[in-house]
């Protein structure tokens, strides 16, 4: 049943296991649309199975996921992007030998009828054009729009990765450590990169950096060791001993 | 007009001019055997520029293709040799058959990719040549099939050359409308990285057996070429090495672009008849190109003379300074 | 991930490569004479200058031009070593033989097709019209030289012999007009005779193991037929066929000893001939099931290449048959094994009958072969004494042969050979049927075998 009220983005009670690994263990979380979330938790906390799960990727061992009210636990990638999810990997996954408008033009046309016309070239003119002009804007990467990516620093394909996700309009997007493997200047900016998204665009964001994610969210999630251990506000997860001990123990 | 394009852009339409004019001044210059070997370089070149669509665009290397091609060729001999029908009805078998293959293929690789996809199309192809020589009353088995005359219009060694030439540069054209196209841009999405292409919205199983149709359907017009013009279909043409060689011919020539495929074919197909009339060793003299070409110009020769041009047309330019990063180190690990 | 596809790609494209440059037999004269042999080309490099010289001295009255001879043959990939064999025993011919015959030169060149009808098609041409052949000796596999046949087959300018490419059809059911099979064979003619000889020497149950394609058919066939219309028993579900180029053949060996027959009738080519000795003496059936060989399993191009004591005591037959003693045969052998080291295939014999045909072909018209039809006619004529033994042709242009039932036995110098244990005279490619009685039939194939048992 679908209602005015359903959540984006419902995770009912759901474990993935790999083989012996149990990765995620009967985790829940309910995305309102518009809301900022945060995963957070230290490295192996099953972070990223989640959001697996929620692109589609790994399908739960047991418990549903919901998303735009409709079931998609057996969903797959494509379908759930389709119908508006976007999201970013923690390795960049770019299409390397490829121009940033490239990159960009596959992305803008991923959920158009224009994907599969094979009979006549390719013009980044019109919509296209203006959405990629709008995204490399949005992410101070309009003086790359010529360059091959796998020319591009490290910082910028970060950048990039945002991007492509972006330049497909979803409503949702996930973002996977945005900020991994930059200097502390370039999480800054990174920080205000997304900070800066519309606020109409519902954002769950991985981040190992507590403090980055703190700032940047309303809501917070810990994992740790496939379960959740906190949930609330930045305020209360702060506070939080038992998400200190963690952090402590990691670091 | 003109001089609105750049210096490399006037020199491709100044090359492609010359090739044309060549191509249509050579039955004047040329004598049968070297006009019967551009036929055969022209529909090598087109084979080559389909396998090239899947392995150079789209990252899907093929080893099977000359089952597709070869079972259009079939489809005409049989239509010709054993049914005795009439020049329409063998070029549509043919067509059908072709592009059944490239269906029935795709349908069954559409789902792998790298090394997988690669055994996939290998093992199509064996079967495709397995029945070649086990289904005699069909295919002739290793006798092959003879009695395919050509269509009267197009029955001299020039008539056919011209129609060849005409036919792969209407396919020529049209590959380029294709990896030119939205649909071209995603194949090279493809390539880089299927995760991504999922993740943005991409049903890639339905894109890798639309682009395998796409390809098989530039296969089976090679083979129908072939098949006329040799007269003759038997299991060589889709033996292993008959695939294996249109990959080598892109490779060599420059994967992921379309004249690369198609010079590589030239060079093969002219090693392979003229070269080894003087040079009893050609085949080592093949496989040497090859492995320098594979050595030391990754992209193939296409790949080669536009780095040479590219250095020749910048020799005046100040040395290429990195653009400014945002910062020195981006590049330590994450925590 | 890029990286793996990459190597793997390269490997397959190294294997290729390596396959399509296998060594040709070892020695080196084929490497140098290969290509560009003109005027007589041969098999040392002592009798090329000698043979140079000599037809550059006497430019015939007879003949404004050389008459020419194109030979197209595979002297690189898996049939490198046969295709040279052949080649050989051209070149062997014309490096004994004066190239001057009637007041005229012969001049051939060889060219290499690579067992690629592709190739073949284009080097024909260039034989045809630019070095001007009017004669083309053609190849050895079946697919290749049913392309030549069809290219050359409204050209009447040129003949057309085959003496190797022996697809039964060519001179049966798809006969080509300027086709002629001089020094040749059709596969199942001397398989007919084998199945008679087995039925004569009181064999009655016969199982059969042969490569999966037409070739294999055919002598298959020629057994089955034969053999069980004077009386002898193949099961049908004790005919076994195994794909072209296996080699792990132990589990037909397996079945073929489950059977418990009288016999074996085997025919195996390429690699495949080795291993199906090997696995039949692994597990030991050769003292216990008599092998009956198809003619291509048991040439010396096959034998040679087995341990001595898998194949001695071998029974076949053949239209060839190197250790005849007969001197036409031996001062053959004796020359080839000088020029080349090795004892002649039935390749070499063929293309060495083909030049003699040629030879006395040209001898009989006069020096004059201009009109094709007179010539094909004067050479079906010909009656020869050859290295195979007398030869005639029919009027499909196919020679009727002795047929010899032959053994392999170790010569003193240590290798195998092929001895003659029995003859059956004067064998067409019809025997023991007549013309029209056989051409009634379809050709063999999986589904026919003419297997008289149902
Ligand atoms: N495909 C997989 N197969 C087996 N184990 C996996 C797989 N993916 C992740 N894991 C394991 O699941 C756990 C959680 O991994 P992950 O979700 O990547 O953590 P995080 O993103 O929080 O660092 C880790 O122990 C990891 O080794
Ligand atoms: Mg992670």
């Amino acid at each position: 049943m679908t209602t005015a009220v359903a959540p984006i983005l419902h995770v009912d009670d759901v474990t993935v296991r790999f083989g012996g690994v149990t990765a995620v263990s009967g985790v829940s979380l309910q995305v309102e649309r518009g809301a900022r979330w945060a995963v957070i938790g230290p490295n192996g906390a099953g972070k990223t199975t989640l959001f697996k799960t929620i692109s589609g990727e790994v399908h739960p061992t047991t418990g549903r996921v919901h998303l735009f009210g409709a079931d998609t636990s057996r969903s797959t990638p494509y379908k759930n992007a389709q119908s508006g999810l976007g999201r970013t990997y923690q390795v960049t996954e770019l299409f390397q030998a490829l121009t940033v408008e490239e990159n960009l033009s596959i992305a803008a046309q991923a959920r158009a009828r224009s994907r599969f016309a094979c009979w006549r070239p390719l013009r980044i003119k019109g919509w296209i054009d203006e959405r990629i002009t709008s995204v490399l804007d949005q992410l101070h990467l309009s003086a790359e729009r010529h360059t091959v990516v796998s020319e591009l620093s490290h910082g910028e394909q970060r950048q990039l990765e945002i991007a492509l996700a972006l330049a497909t309009e979803p409503e949702i997007l996930l973002l996977d450590e945005p900020a991994a493997g930059l200097s502390a200047a370039e999480r800054r900016l990174m920080r205000d990169l997304v900070e800066g998204l519309s606020r109409d665009l519902t954002i769950v964001l991985i981040e190992h950096d507590m403090e980055i994610a703190l700032e940047l969210v309303d809501h917070v999630l810990v994992l740790d060791n496939g379960q959740v251990i906190a949930e609330g506000d930045p305020e209360s997860i702060r506070a939080d001993d038992r998400v200190q001990a963690v952090y402590l123990r990691s670091d | 007009m003109l001089r609105s394009l750049s210096l490399t852009a006037r020199v491709k339409l100044g090359l492609a001019a010359a090739g044309i004019g060549l191509g249509v001044a050579a039955p004047y210059i040329f004598d049968r055997f070297v006009i019967g070997l551009i036929s055969l370089a022209l529909i090598a070149g087109l084979f080559a520029q389909s396998i090239d669509l899947l392995g150079g665009y789209a990252g899907l290397i093929t080893l099977g293709h000359a089952g597709v091609s070869g079972t259009a060729a079939y489809g005409v001999g049989y239509m010709a040799s054993k049914a005795g029908a009439g020049f329409t009805a063998q070029i549509a078998v043919g067509f059908l058959a072709g592009m059944t293959a490239a269906l029935i293929f795709g349908v069954m690789a559409m789902r792998s990719d790298g090394v997988y996809f690669i055994m996939v199309t290998l093992a199509q192809g064996m079967i495709v040549w397995g029945l070649s020589i086990r289904l005699f009353r069909i295919t002739g088995a290793e006798n092959g099939l003879t009695g395919i005359p050509r269509p009267p219009a197009v029955e001299l060694y020039w008539q056919y050359y011209y129609l060849t030439l005409v036919v792969v540069v209407l396919c020529w054209a049209l590959l380029g409308i294709v990896v030119n196209s939205p649909f071209g841009t995603s194949l090279k999405g493809l390539r880089e990285s299927e995760t991504r292409m999922r993740m943005l919205g991409y049903n890639t199983t339905g894109q890798k057996l639309y682009v395998f149709l796409i390809a098989g359907f530039f296969a089976t017009v090679s083979g129908i070429l072939l098949v006329y013009l040799n007269g003759f279909i038997s299991p060589s043409t889709v033996i292993l090495a008959a695939s294996a060689i249109g990959v080598l011919e892109a490779i060599l020539g420059g994967i992921g672009t379309l004249v690369g495929p198609m010079i590589g074919a030239f060079i093969i197909v002219f090693v392979q008849n003229v070269v080894s009339i003087y040079v009893s060793r050609w085949p080592t003299l093949m496989g040497t190109l090859f492995i320098v070409v594979v050595l030391f110009a990754r992209r193939g020769l296409v790949g080669a003379i536009s780095d040479g041009w590219n250095k020749w047309l910048h020799r005046n330019d100040a040395p290429v300074s990195q653009e400014p990063v945002l910062t020195s180190s981006n590049r330590t690990a994450g925590p | 991930m890029r990286r793996i596809r990459f190597v793997i790609l390269i490997s397959i494209m190294a294997m290729v490569a390596a396959a399509c440059s296998a060594p040709d037999a070892g020695d080196d004269t084929t490497t140098t004479a290969a290509a560009t042999a003109t005027t007589s080309g041969s098999v040392d490099a002592t009798t090329t200058t000698a043979g140079a010289a000599e037809t550059t001295e006497a430019m015939a009255e007879g003949c404004d031009e050389p008459i020419r001879v194109g030979v197209l043959q595979p002297l690189t990939g898996g049939l490198a070593a046969s295709g040279t064999d052949a080649k050989d025993g051209f070149e062997l011919y014309w490096a004994n033989h004066s190239t001057e015959i009637a007041g005229c030169t012969v001049e051939f060149r060889v060219e290499d097709t690579g067992g690629n009808p592709d190739t073949a098609l284009q080097k024909v041409d260039e034989l045809v019209q630019n070095y001007g052949a009017q004669i083309i000796v053609g190849e050895l596999l079946a697919n290749v030289t049913f392309a030549l046949a069809d290219r050359l087959k409204d050209n009447e300018d040129v003949i057309f012999m085959s003496p190797i490419g022996s697809a039964d059809d060519m001179t049966q059911r798809n006969p080509f007009p300027n086709f002629i099979r001089a020094g040749g064979w059709t596969s199942s003619q001397t398989s007919h005779v084998l199945g008679q000889w087995a039925f004569d020497n009181g064999y009655t149950d016969v199982a059969s193991m042969c490569t999966d394609y037409a070739f294999g058919w055919e002598m298959c066939g020629g057994f089955t037929q034969v053999f069980t219309e004077a009386g002898g028993t193949v099961a049908a579900s004790e005919q076994l066929w195994n794909p072209l180029g296996s080699t792990d053949l132990g589990t037909y060996v397996t079945q073929l000893s489950g059977f418990d027959p009288d016999a074996v009738f085997v025919l195996q080519v390429g690699a495949s001939v080795s291993d199906f000795f090997q696995n039949w003496s692994d597990f030991g059936l050769k003292e216990q099931i008599p092998i009956l060989a198809g003619e291509v399993t048991a040439d010396v191009s096959n034998i040679r290449n087995v341990p001595v004591d898998q194949v001695e005591g071998l029974i076949s037959s053949g239209h060839w048959a190197e250790g005849r003693d007969a001197p036409e045969t031996q001062e053959f052998v004796e020359l080839f094994d000088a020029a080349t080291g090795r004892l002649p295939s039935y390749y070499a014999a063929a293309t060495w009958t083909a030049a003699q045909y040629i030879d006395e072909t040209i001898q009989a018209m006069n020096g004059d072969l201009s009109d094709k039809a007179a010539a094909l006619e004067t050479m079906k004529g010909l009656e020869l004494l050859t290295p195979f033994g007398p030869s005639v042709l029919d009027d499909y242009g196919n020679p009727i042969y002795d047929i010899y039932i032959r053994q392999v036995v170790v010569r003193d110098d240590g290798r195998v050979w092929n001895v003659v244990i029995d003859t059956y005279n004067d064998i067409d490619q019809f025997w023991p049927k007549s013309a029209d009685e056989y051409l009634q039939q379809p050709v063999y194939s999986r589904e026919f075998q003419g297997n008289a048992g149902g």
